[in-house]
């Protein structure tokens, strides 16, 4: 029987093989050296932000094909050093949220880890919620000489767990059978809508090193549902807004 | 030339973006289970006092059972809609799971439906109320789990009974509670109505509980009925081999409620659907 519980387990296998995929194909894809000169030629031509490396201005690729056939070795071990730390203020995920990601697949794609902090408000103690994001940025487009960068869209899903044993995932034992069913306590699956803007740092010293200033708007499954059809629970009722900071300073 | 239109869009939707951000900073929340309560807190009490005014110089009351709402809320609309036209209506009764899972913003969306009611009503804890943190903003929102009033000569005891919720060594219901309330009955009153969610015989008692608490509850003065909630059909029956009338109130979805009108040496009992 399809219940709500193998649905997202459906949907979390089915996104965890598709971030695989993506990983394993882009590192079997044409050598980067290859694909930073197709881009080059692409760079020169559009104001789209498609890799938003440093090394592309308005006027096109600043890198000669010489320094772009340079070799980069970039080993696995390197590949796993996270390439930006996040810093966000409210969404469901705590007050605030600490955390560090990894930037893939021509920086359209973004994986979060996040620890935020939950303050004790009416509760008996604060919590601590861990959260894994997956977001994906479709499109960059560059102002002024690739210093700013407006990135109007953003989207995707996280998933947020409360670092509590009050909450649950698989209902306790003392319970008969399927007696809270369609949610758990413990874990939500959100989805957000967003937007960013990218401040790339000139000058020969902090090439490279750019500071990321978002928001997003964020709902969950559950709210979701209970929005669903329900007259009384608006979308404001269900929509959460965050703020939130990125930063590339390495 | 699309260079600069492609520039001007996105500065555009930046902006757009920024405006709405603006508008809608008290979208800002940090968690479903955040327990940040904003609106009212310990409403029973409050609601009590207004019961009590408003029946000053009534000899007869009439009050409405609902409960177990859950995620139906266009349905308790409906239902407080329909409440709201009934005559003489003085208070009603919500006897628990007025959430799904206990989330904080569930127990506010609840709450800002029954507001729409032109009379005070009373909320008892349910099982689905417990969830997660549930408790803690139950107490908040609305109070002390077990309580206790008095209106004309009847003593409303309301007795938390989700046993099931609960993994500490603590009895529920709490029978210091209950024995208390025996005890010291006040001198004014000489009929008892016992208000819960989960009754016994129910899976949120163990069987030793059911049997004991129907023994102490026997002993209030003239115990009326029981009312309560949670198992989702209308009843209106006994529950053990003895004359103590047991109702319980459908679920929300279901759409009806039930009405009593309490007189001096009686009571009515209406069963009415929209």
């Amino acid at each position: 029987m399809i219940t709500r519980k193998f649905l997202y387990n459906t949907v979390v296998i089915f996104l965890i093989t598709l971030l695989s995929a993506e990983i394993t194909v882009a590192s079997g894809r044409k050598s980067e050296v290859d694909i930073l000169i197709g881009h080059k030629i692409f760079c020169e031509d559009t104001v789209m932000s498609h890799c938003k490396m440093p090394h592309c201005t308005m006027s096109g690729c600043a890198m000669s094909v010489a320094q772009l056939e340079e070799p980069k070795k970039k080993n696995l071990w390197k590949k796993l050093i996270p390439d930006y730390q996040k810093i966000q203020f409210a969404g469901s995920m705590g007050l605030l949220s600490v955390g560090t990601g990894w930037e893939y697949g021509h920086s359209h794609w973004e994986t979060d880890i996040l620890f935020g902090i939950l303050p004790k408000y009416r509760d008996i103690r604060a919590k601590a919620i861990f959260t894994l994001k997956q977001n994906y940025i479709p499109w960059g487009i560059r102002l002024k000489e690739n210093t700013w960068v407006i990135e109007p869209l953003t989207t995707g899903l996280y998933l947020t767990t409360l670092l509590d044993n009050r909450f649950w995932i698989k209902e306790p034992y003392k319970y008969p059978h399927g007696y809270y069913p369609f949610f758990e306590t413990r874990v939500r699956l959100n989805v957000f809508l967003g937007q960013r803007l990218v401040y790339n740092f000139t000058g020969e010293k902090w090439k490279g090193k750019s500071i990321t200033v978002f928001y997003e708007f964020s709902t969950n499954d559950l709210f979701l549902t209970s929005a669903f059809k329900n007259h009384e629970i608006g979308v404001k009722d269900i929509l959460s807004l965050s703020f939130g900071i990125k930063l590339k300073l390495y | 030339m699309t260079k600069n239109l492609l520039r001007f869009l996105a500065k555009g939707l930046l902006a757009l973006g920024a405006l709405l951000v603006f508008l809608h900073c008290d979208l800002i929340k940090y968690h479903p289970y955040d327990t940040k309560v904003s609106g009212e807190i310990n409403h029973n009490e409050k609601a009590i006092e207004e019961i009590q005014q408003r029946l000053k110089d009534k000899s007869e009351f009439k009050f409405a059972l609902i409960g177990d709402s859950h995620r139906w809320y266009d349905e308790l609309g409906d239902v407080v809609d329909a409440l709201n036209k009934v005559e003489d209506l003085d208070f009603v009764i919500h006897s628990g799971d007025v959430t799904d899972m206990g989330i904080t913003q569930q127990y506010e969306w609840s709450q800002r439906i029954l507001k729409r009611l032109k009379v005070p009503y009373i909320v008892i804890l349910g099982n689905h109320d417990m969830l997660g943190n549930g408790f803690e903003v139950y107490k908040t929102m609305y109070g002390a789990e077990n309580f206790s009033f008095e209106l004309n000569d009847i003593q409303f005891v309301c007795v938390n009974t989700n046993g099931l919720e609960f993994n500490d060594n603590q009895p529920i219901p709490d029978f210091v509670f209950l024995n208390d309330k025996i005890k010291n009955y006040p001198e004014q009153c000489k009929r008892t109505i016992v208000v819960m969610h989960a009754p016994p015989l129910s899976e949120q008692f163990t069987e030793e509980n059911s049997a004991l608490f129907e023994e102490t509850i026997l002993r209030f003065p003239n115990l009326m009925f029981c009312l309560y909630g949670h198992v989702h059909h209308l009843n209106a029956k006994t529950l053990f081999d003895d004359h103590v009338m047991y109702y319980s109130n459908d679920k929300i979805k279901d759409k009806v409620f039930q009405l009593f009108t309490v007189k001096q040496d009686s009571y009515d009992y209406q069963e009415i659907s929209l």
